[in-house]
């Protein structure tokens, strides 16, 4: 598949962002809360793809772990953008569907605040290890550091993120109830 | 603690996008996409280059000036032990060209020495730069592993402190008010000296205790005080001349 990324082939990466679209779609979304936004940002990485095709070095792996950046920083870029129209208090807020806001609804609000204290490499890197399954070498392409400090990376922020979930769980048993019943709500 | 599956059956759910992307997106995305590949021209990528590996043959004059003997024996040396220099310069030479023996050899150091007493700060930063070239991804957990058991302890020792100071404070504080509770009752004891008439001198030195002490004798209390602002220190001060 990277021979064909590199020559162009259109069916090459028709297949590319079949096998990898949803996923580079899902790690955006967790990041801008933003259908639309996230779309627009996976549809990017593939456009500077195919710009930089000529000049890619790599294997197949290498390609999805390219992409994860591109999609990275494409988020990064949205927020920023987003921080700088600070003074049209609408712009923070995402588009949101009638439908989205209904997953909203469901989503695990004591996870949410336990993630908010994390840091952003923290929150990819959890993302990019349990929910995607990169491995430690595409990790590092992501993030822009070497597999050790990934590695540490996500220990640190899962045994962070267990000792935020802790106390809240322990010491408010009827929010997470709550919690578990609304999530179940959106699942059915 | 919550579990593994557990956190990571959560992180997975909250990572669902409430709206799938579409086909209709898709079928778009992958048309701009052909577009692109027509004409679009190739631009620089980001490089995936690894670290170059630096020389270190002069490395091989310090285990020749030791001596194997001392070298093999070096090799059990570990963090702040006087032998542990030859060890890293000989493994240099010896095993220069395998990045997992050296940061194999950085993790079990590690392994050894979590729960000790000894920083572990610089170990943890040249185990790390070690593991930069490690492609064994069993090695890379076992790092991550120590690296937690490491900065667990650190969190532990830091909590053990606060605690001590806490309890410090407190058992100081407990020092205070016991005190204080014992010149409350000193006060108290000449407070009621002087209702009885018997020491205008005493009255004066604890001004503040008396008047808190407004019990049962605010009129008396509060025209000593008044009548006797300037004149019980002229008292005493006499009394003190005299003595």
């Amino acid at each position: 598949m990277a021979e064909g990324i590199r020559s162009g082939d259109d069916r090459a990466f028709a297949g590319l962002y079949e096998f990898l679209a949803d996923d580079l779609y899902s790690f955006a979304w967790r990041r801008l809360r933003d259908v639309h936004a996230a779309e627009d940002v996976v549809q990017q990485a593939f456009l500077e793809l195919a710009r930089s095709r000529g000049e890619f070095r790599g294997d197949g792996r290498s390609l999805r772990a390219w992409l994860f950046r591109s999609v990275r920083f494409g988020c990064l870029d949205e927020v920023r953008r987003r921080s700088r129209h600070q003074e049209d208090p609408t712009a923070q807020l995402p588009d949101v569907a009638s439908d989205e806001a209904e997953a909203i609804d469901w989503m695990d609000p004591i996870l949410e605040a336990a993630l908010g204290q994390l840091t952003e490499e923290q929150r990819t890197v959890l993302h990019l290890k349990h929910v995607v399954g990169l491995s430690g070498a595409e990790m590092a392409v992501v993030i822009g550091s070497n597999r050790a400090a990934v590695f540490a990376m996500a220990a640190r922020a899962e045994r962070r993120l267990r000792k935020l979930l802790e106390p809240v769980e322990s010491e408010a048993p009827a929010a997470s109830q709550e919690v578990q019943d609304l999530q179940a709500r959106g699942r059915m | 603690m919550i579990s593994q599956t557990e956190l990571v059956q959560r992180l997975v759910m909250a990572s669902i996008p409430p709206v799938p992307l579409s086909g209709a997106t898709k079928a778009r995305h992958q048309s701009r996409i052909a577009a692109s590949l027509v004409e679009a021209q190739a631009s620089p990528i980001p490089s995936f280059s690894r670290r170059r590996r630096a020389a270190v043959a002069a490395l091989a004059a310090v285990v020749s000036t030791a001596g194997p003997g001392l070298v093999a024996y070096a090799q059990q040396a570990l963090p702040g032990e006087p032998l542990y220099g030859l060890k890293r310069g000989s493994e240099n030479v010896l095993v220069i060209f395998d990045a997992d023996i050296r940061a194999r050899h950085r993790i079990a150091e590690l392994e050894m020495l979590a729960g000790s007493d000894q920083d572990l700060t610089k170990n943890l930063a040249e185990a790390e730069a070690e593991l930069e070239d490690v492609e064994d991804e069993e090695l890379l957990t076992r790092w991550s592993v120590i690296v937690g058991d490491i900065e667990d302890d650190e969190a532990d020792e830091e909590s053990e402190e606060a605690e001590e100071a806490t309890v410090t404070t407190v058992a100081s504080e407990a020092d205070d008010s016991e005190a204080a509770s014992d010149e409350e009752a000193n006060a108290d004891d000449e407070t009621n000296n002087s209702d009885d008439g018997q020491s205008s001198d005493d009255e004066s030195q604890s001004g503040d205790d008396e008047q808190t002490d407004t019990t049962g004798d605010e009129d008396e209390s509060d025209s000593d005080a008044d009548g006797d602002s300037d004149g019980s220190d002229e008292d005493g001060s006499s009394e003190g001349e005299e003595g």
